[in-house]
């Protein structure tokens, strides 16, 4: 009952027209970004970050969260039309996506998209509702020993992950703890590695990172590049899926979401793997797995159902324990502490309007994307025409104004271009930026959660291992740590994309 | 890939001894009290660790494994766009406060467009000042983002 007037209250807060408007900005901006081939969700989110610093806490996480879905939902539809996924997770969507647009079911295709993601998108919702607020009653328990150990375990999930080495996933890691502690110490006051310029006394601003490292580093890789873009170009028709399409998709999408929602919940492991296993669930079950690969809806329904509903199953640890589960809830928590919150447990309870209101507006979100997207797809065709000799200069500026206007600084375009230029050699090396973020936002946290773990044991680091919640991440670490080893093989290993 | 590999395990081996060295001058601390440099040393360490579990395999391989072919991830860069971009947001960067938002805008996406593009002169015009009034409007006026006026004023 309590729950249900929260979530009433949570829709007073996003139906006011002034929230409906900045979720719907969010959407279609997302949306409208997200579709450009190159630029991922999180390059999105990283892009359009800035256009929510100027609103109030509630607004700008409101539109933020319409940004996320917006953008998950533009990468679906580049996978489909032009064969390009934006992230790893959009991959599996283009192979039948794209097979299904070449045999001119493009309309199914994106509508089908469009509803599973819904559906998935709704069930995270209400799990988010009843899961969130009594984990976070449970995390009151915790102490600075299991926070450090859980944000230990979320980087290692994470960089187990890793599309490519692991060794070069934990090293982001490491550096990205590093580059996040920079400023003055908190204990001590004394600055460290700020090499004597003050803007830097605070610490480094996550937005110039992040658009520097997915957005300038993404410009620098293709400019000059000619991007091949096979661009359907036929008539899009039936984008409502016709009674036979809901047949053979009903099923994937209800596995889809439960395995996407069930394990996104899970720090570290985000969206990316869900998406692929449910891929291969639905060849494993399908009665017709040589069909798989050739257009069949069923390959489409069930990723991009598990898509949607791992993102709002992320979205759990982040609003409940203040636990980032990959790299785009990192950025989200970022946003969270630049909004002057303080993300954990206490979050729900001292920001209920926040909380709610969010929780509310992606609902709203999610049918303003289903009901206004869908006819609005040929004006994302068209935008997918626009030549890339034209868009890399929007998103240099769009870099850079973001940048500046977070503190009216232009040390931080000087920083976003440092980052750019670090992370275009980063991807060049093969080293991924998904744990650096991680790690950079997580980095504050951990260093004060293990100061405080240390001076509470009085400099024993047995007090990691004496509290049972705390051992139990710390082996799930050593599990993660030691089964490569193991096995010989590694999820996420081999999942590169072909761009 | 693997000189590449081993240029950059020796690039975050040089990078890790730095930062150790560096955080050990800040003071360590004990483990009771840790110092301002305690997490950067150990996180250090960790990075200097892992970039030698790279590099000791690049070093083992003899040179003709080396010169076998390999993917070349510098192959066809065209470098002169690169610098040129990143040259062109340094300036950018430089006179956005001295010239203005608006002014700078206009030379910074006419720059890109002219000299990366090569675009004809008058998409250049057109396209520059457009891009550069509507991130005001966008900015400025909507989102109340307070951009540079500069010497001009506008």
């Amino acid at each position: 009952m309590e729950t249900l007037n929260s979530l009433l209250y949570g829709f007073t807060i996003a139906l006011h027209p002034a929230n409906l408007f900045y979720c719907f900005m969010g959407a279609l901006m997302g949306t409208l970004v997200g579709v450009l081939p190159g630029l991922g969700p999180v390059a999105t989110i990283a892009l359009l970050l800035p256009v929510t610093f100027h609103l109030s806490p509630v607004s700008g996480m409101i539109m933020l969260a319409g940004i996320c879905y917006g953008a998950m939902y533009g990468g679906s539809t580049t996978s489909i039309m032009l064969n390009i996924p934006g992230e790893a997770a959009s991959v599996i969507t283009c192979l039948d996506g794209y097979m299904m647009a070449k045999k001119g079911r493009a309309g199914p295709a994106l509508g089908i998209s469009a509803f599973g993601s819904f559906i998935a998108g709704t069930f995270s919702i209400i799990g988010l509702v009843f899961l969130a607020p009594p984990l976070a009653r449970f995390a009151l328990k915790f102490g600075p020993p299991e926070y450090f150990s859980m944000m230990i375990m979320g980087m290692t999930v994470v960089t187990y992950l890793a599309r490519t080495s692991m060794i070069k996933a934990l090293m982001m890691a490491a550096f990205g703890v590093m580059v996040g502690i920079i400023g003055m110490d908190p204990v001590a006051a004394k600055p460290r590695f700020t090499f004597g310029i003050k803007e830097f006394y605070d610490g480094i601003s996550l937005p110039p990172v992040i658009m520097g490292l997915f957005g300038i580093a993404e410009v620098l890789e293709n400019v000059g590049v000619m991007i091949k873009k096979e661009v359907y170009s036929g008539k899009i028709t039936g984008l409502y899926p016709n009674k036979e399409d809901w047949k053979k998709s009903a099923k994937p999408i209800v596995r889809g979401t439960l395995l996407g929602f069930f394990m996104g919940i899970v720090p570290g492991i985000g969206n990316i793997i869900p998406t692929f296993l449910s891929y291969v669930l639905e060849k494993k079950v399908s009665k017709n797995p040589e069909r798989f690969g050739t257009g069949v809806i069923e390959g489409v329904a069930s990723p991009e159902a598990c898509n949607n509903a791992a993102v709002g199953g992320t979205f759990i640890p982040l609003m409940s324990l203040g636990i980032p589960a990959n790299a785009m809830t990192a950025i989200l928590l970022g946003a969270l502490m630049i909004y002057g919150l303080q993300p954990g447990p206490l979050l729900i309870k001292n920001s209920p309007d926040l909380f709610w209101g969010v929780i509310a507006s992606m609902y709203i979100g999610n049918i303003m994307l289903l009901v206004l997207n869908l006819p609005l797809i040929p004006l994302w065709v068209q935008v997918l025409k626009i030549p890339y000799s034209y868009l890399f200069s929007f998103i240099l500026l769009f870099v850079c104004i973001g940048a500046y206007s977070l503190n009216n600084n232009v040390m931080d375009i000087f920083v976003a271009i440092g980052f750019g230029i670090l992370g275009y050699f980063l991807k060049k090396f093969g080293y991924e930026a998904a744990p650096f973020v991680l790690a950079f936002v997580l980095g504050p946290l951990l260093e004060t959660s293990l100061r405080r773990s240390l001076i509470l044991s009085d400099g024993s680091f047995m007090i990691f291992l004496n509290r049972p919640l705390s051992a139990f991440f710390l082996c799930i670490v050593v599990f993660v740590m030691i089964l490569p080893f193991v096995t010989k093989k590694r999820f996420g290993k081999g999942l590169e994309i072909e761009e | 890939m693997k000189k590449f590999d081993r240029a950059s395990s020796i690039f975050w081996l040089i990078l890790s001894v730095a930062i150790c060295i560096h955080s050990y001058k800040l003071g360590l601390g004990s483990f009771h009290d840790p110092g301002p440099g305690f997490l950067f040393f150990w996180s250090g360490v960790v990075l200097g660790v892992l970039s030698m579990v790279i590099l000791i395999p690049t070093m083992k391989g003899n040179k003709e494994a080396l010169k076998e072919t390999q993917e070349n991830i510098f192959e066809n860069v065209k470098w002169m766009k690169i610098v040129s971009v990143l040259v062109s947001l340094v300036i950018y960067g430089l006179i956005l406060e001295w010239l203005g938002f608006l002014i700078s805008t206009v030379f910074f996406i006419a720059f890109l467009l002219g000299s990366i593009e090569s675009k004809k002169w008058y998409i250049i015009v057109f396209v520059s000042i457009v891009s550069a009034f509507l991130s005001y409007a966008l900015f400025e006026l909507f989102l109340q983002a307070r951009l540079p006026k500069g010497i001009f004023g506008i």
